[in-house]
């Protein structure tokens, strides 16, 4: 069940009023919290088993470590014993993330280096497989419960004592799949003080439901049409259409994970949580650093404090800077998913950035012209690293890119009359309004204070999505991740 | 408290009501534009579902809709024709289609089935191709049975005007002002020569789709009923791809071969055709050139029989 889903929709309501009247029947009440705790954990393990019934069984796994990790290292603050302890908590806690998701590429890269060492004597053709299916959301709740443990350990959070709170704090639905991150110190007060749920959270919700769902279906499944075709069979397309595939795919990954994110966060709000908002218009960045602060903040956030700061961050020189800088987004590639192509990316974006800092192009330009400059560069330049984001293989990228960069004749695609006016739409509207957030955002007609108003661009923004989007009810990318 | 409690129902039930509103006109308008559509896809479409009462009848996938000239056709058999072939869809539509004609009483007397695996058996798609082509007609007999085998819930969404029409509408409204598409009697021309070197993608390994397997002997048994004469075809290919193992044995067991209850005629490794680039748009669909040849050499070969 994906939150884009009819089934979900259908049930959304009913699962929020159970959770209404239970609160309200038990308001005032000291056991209100935990009750109402308890029932969000249950709704949260009946949408994973919907997914993955097996995934259930590794949320409370890792769960249950993190729980009994956290609890010591709370326990043992600042001792030897924590600091003797802690890269052996780490290693447990990723064992099954490393072996549900990596265990093919390590066993692969292993067979490799094998033959090329000459240990071998047959050549490795096919890529090792040991068939699992990896747990949905397993990089997600993953890294935020040892980001908890992490943060436990130096100090920033209390343990949770609470297991059925904590179990919430790993599991909360509208977050498992594909974020974003949560912080404890973020999460877990609102679990314990069970936020009172008002109207205004409810109708917040809606809108950022429907926002998601505009992001989405019309949005970035329509340019999905575009650019699903091309790259499937890229060899037959000419250069010129290889290059609009890939524009099309740096929105529609936009549209999809910026839209996974305020359906997830208009869930949450729905049920008075208040979630991080994961995207800041990325698009509108003027360098690759900047990007990273709008993009996936979530994620962004966990690798800066988890990863680079305990590396040394930019306190040690600026050769371990831009060490620490390029591990940091080597991390963020294998994070991404096992392959080579994952690694690339990250490390073109680890690499722009280390140019950045040594030219020093930290810092907005003032001159307006050398801003949209600046703006078309980073976004040509994320572009080129989305390619490899999204081809299978280095191979694949490669041969997209040279198509790219050498005009390579060959078929465009000719979409529908229709489609094009759609897809036309999608763009206009997204940046139109992307724009404005910018650049006026002291403009904010959606969040007037005339109700009929907001009914009224609530009607239809729902009619567009209803009209013009794509409502086949597809996957998130971010999922598989 | 209770001021805004009622501030809020009172808002969620406009939202509600000016929703409905909203998408009961927008259903009236685009179903007068559907009914009033004067070509293009709409105009088809419509047709094929409230109106078709042709003795022959084309299905099939788009190589279906860009190889069959139906003038030609006519012209050879004296009878009317027309072609019902829609790009990316297969099997699962053209049961659709074909059921709702018997259930209306126009039975065709003839199909020429553009055999193509990959719509017609393979699983190779979530099988929601068909949706937008049906959903107009959505409690139409066979319409509401295909509906409910590729997702129950339609039964439910297609209430909604604005998920019936969605992303359609435009054609829809734009048939009805001036269709721009050129159709003879559901055959649709492609003008140009292929250009380029195209490369082939062969996939041996596909496995056979179940859902598509049982609308395929659905739909046998829906022509024997109705004694309706099936001649399954592939017609020409660009690049001759053999039929998988897994689909020969499947024609062999429902006996479609060239001197079978149901006759096959394969164009695949025609000469002719294969690798010429005069006669192909792309390397799946002929030119309007190809067509021609291609409809002459098949009547040649069914009227010789």
């Amino acid at each position: 069940m994906i939150l884009n889903s009819f089934e979900f929709l259908r049930i959304l309501p009913i699962v929020l009023l159970v959770y209404v009247i239970v609160a309200w029947a038990w308001r005032g009440s000291r056991y209100c919290s935990i009750i109402s705790a308890s029932l969000l954990t249950v709704i949260s393990y009946t949408f994973i088993i919907s997914f993955q019934p097996a995934c259930a069984l590794f949320i409370f796994l890792i769960t249950a470590l993190t729980y009994g990790f956290g609890l010591f290292f709370g326990r043992h603050k600042g001792t030897h014993r924590a600091r003797m302890w802690i890269p052996f908590g780490a290693i447990i806690i990723l064992l099954p993330l490393i072996i549900f998701k990596y265990a093919d590429f390590i066993a692969d890269a292993f067979l490799q280096a094998c033959h090329a060492l000459g240990l071998t004597e047959t050549a490795v053709r096919e890529p090792a497989s040991f068939g699992f299916i990896i747990p949905i959301g397993i990089s997600f709740f993953t890294f935020q419960s040892i980001g908890y443990v992490w943060d436990v350990y130096r100090g920033k959070t209390d343990p949770e004592h609470n297991f059925i709170y904590y179990m919430l704090f790993v599991a909360f639905f509208p977050q498992i799949a594909s974020g974003p991150i949560s912080k404890a110190s973020e999460l877990l007060p609102q679990i314990k003080n069970r936020p009172a749920i008002v109207y205004s959270d409810i109708a917040e919700g809606v809108w950022l439901m429907a926002l998601g769902f505009f992001l989405k279906a019309v949005v970035a499944d329509r340019l999905a049409t575009y650019v699903n075709p091309v790259y499937a069979d890229y060899a037959n397309f000419s250069g010129s259409t290889c290059f609009l595939a890939s524009i099309f795919y740096s929105i529609q990954l936009y549209g999809d994970f910026a839209g996974y994110s305020l359906m997830a966060v208009g869930v949450g709000r729905l049920f008075g949580y208040r979630l991080i908002n994961n995207f800041q218009r990325p698009y509108f960045a003027h360098s690759v650093t900047e990007f990273w602060r709008r993009w996936h903040i979530s994620l962004t956030r966990w690798l800066k404090e988890n990863v680079y700061i305990p590396l040394g961050g930019n306190r040690r020189g600026k050769a371990r800077t831009y060490g620490n800088i390029i591990a940091t987004f080597a991390v963020s590639g294998i994070w991404h998913g096992a392959n080579y192509t994952f690694i690339i990316w990250g490390l073109i974006h680890g690499a722009v950035q280390c140019v950045e800092r040594w030219f020093g192009l930290g810092d907005k330009p003032k001159n307006r012209f050398v801003l949209a400059l600046r703006i078309l560069l980073t976004f040509l330049i994320v572009n080129f690293a989305w390619i490899f984001f999204r081809m299978p293989t280095l191979k694949d990228a490669v041969s997209v890119i040279k198509r790219i960069v050498t005009f390579a004749p060959g078929a465009s695609l000719n979409p529908s009359k229709t489609t094009i006016l759609l897809i036309g739409f999608a763009l206009i509207s997204l940046f139109v309004t992307e724009f404005i957030r910018e650049y006026f955002p002291q403009f904010k007609p959606l969040k007037s204070t005339n109700a009929a108003m907001r009914v009224i661009a609530l009607i239809l923004l729902l009619f567009i999505v209803l009209t013009v989007g794509v409502l086949d009810s597809s996957q998130f990318i971010y999922v598989n991740f | 408290m209770k001021s805004k409690a009622i501030k809020f129902v009172l808002a969620t039930l406009s939202v509600i009501i000016g929703l409905m509103v909203l998408d009961f006109s927008f259903g009236v308008a685009v179903e007068y534009a559907r009914k009033n559509a004067k070509g293009g896809d709409t105009h088809n479409n419509y047709y094929i579902l409230n109106e078709l009462r042709d003795s022959v009848i084309i299905m099939g996938s788009s190589r279906a809709n860009h190889h069959y000239v139906t003038d030609s056709i006519a012209a050879r058999l004296h009878t009317s024709v027309y072609n019902c072939g829609i790009d990316g869809n297969g099997i699962l539509l053209s049961y659709a289609f074909l059921k709702n004609m018997v259930s209306r009483g126009a039975c065709p007397s003839m199909i020429i089935y553009e055999l193509f695996p990959i719509f017609d058996l393979y699983e190779n798609d979530d099988h929601t191709n068909p949706l937008t082509h049906l959903r107009p007609a959505y409690n139409a007999p066979g319409v509401s049975e295909v509906l409910a085998d590729i997702d129950p819930d339609e039964a439910i969404k297609n209430r909604l005007a604005s998920y019936r029409y969605n992303s359609v509408f435009i054609q829809n409204i734009s048939d009805a002002i001036s269709p721009k598409q050129l159709t003879i009697r559901g055959y649709k021309p492609i003008y140009g020569k292929i250009t380029t070197d195209f490369q082939e993608k062969i996939n041996n390994n596909v496995p056979l789709d179940t859902l598509k397997i049982k609308y395929f002997d659905k739909f046998l048994r829906l022509c024997d009923a109705n004694d309706i004469r099936l001649i399954f075809v592939t017609s020409a290919q660009f690049h001759k791809t053999d039929l998988t193992p897994s689909v020969k044995r499947f024609l062999r067991e429902h006996d479609i071969t060239p001197y079978g209850r149901y006759r096959y005629i394969d164009f695949s490794d025609n000469p002719d055709f294969n690798c010429n680039k005069e006669l192909f748009a792309d390397p799946s669909h002929l030119n309007d050139d190809g067509a021609r040849l291609f409809t002459r050499l098949l009547l040649d070969s069914i009227t010789a029989r």
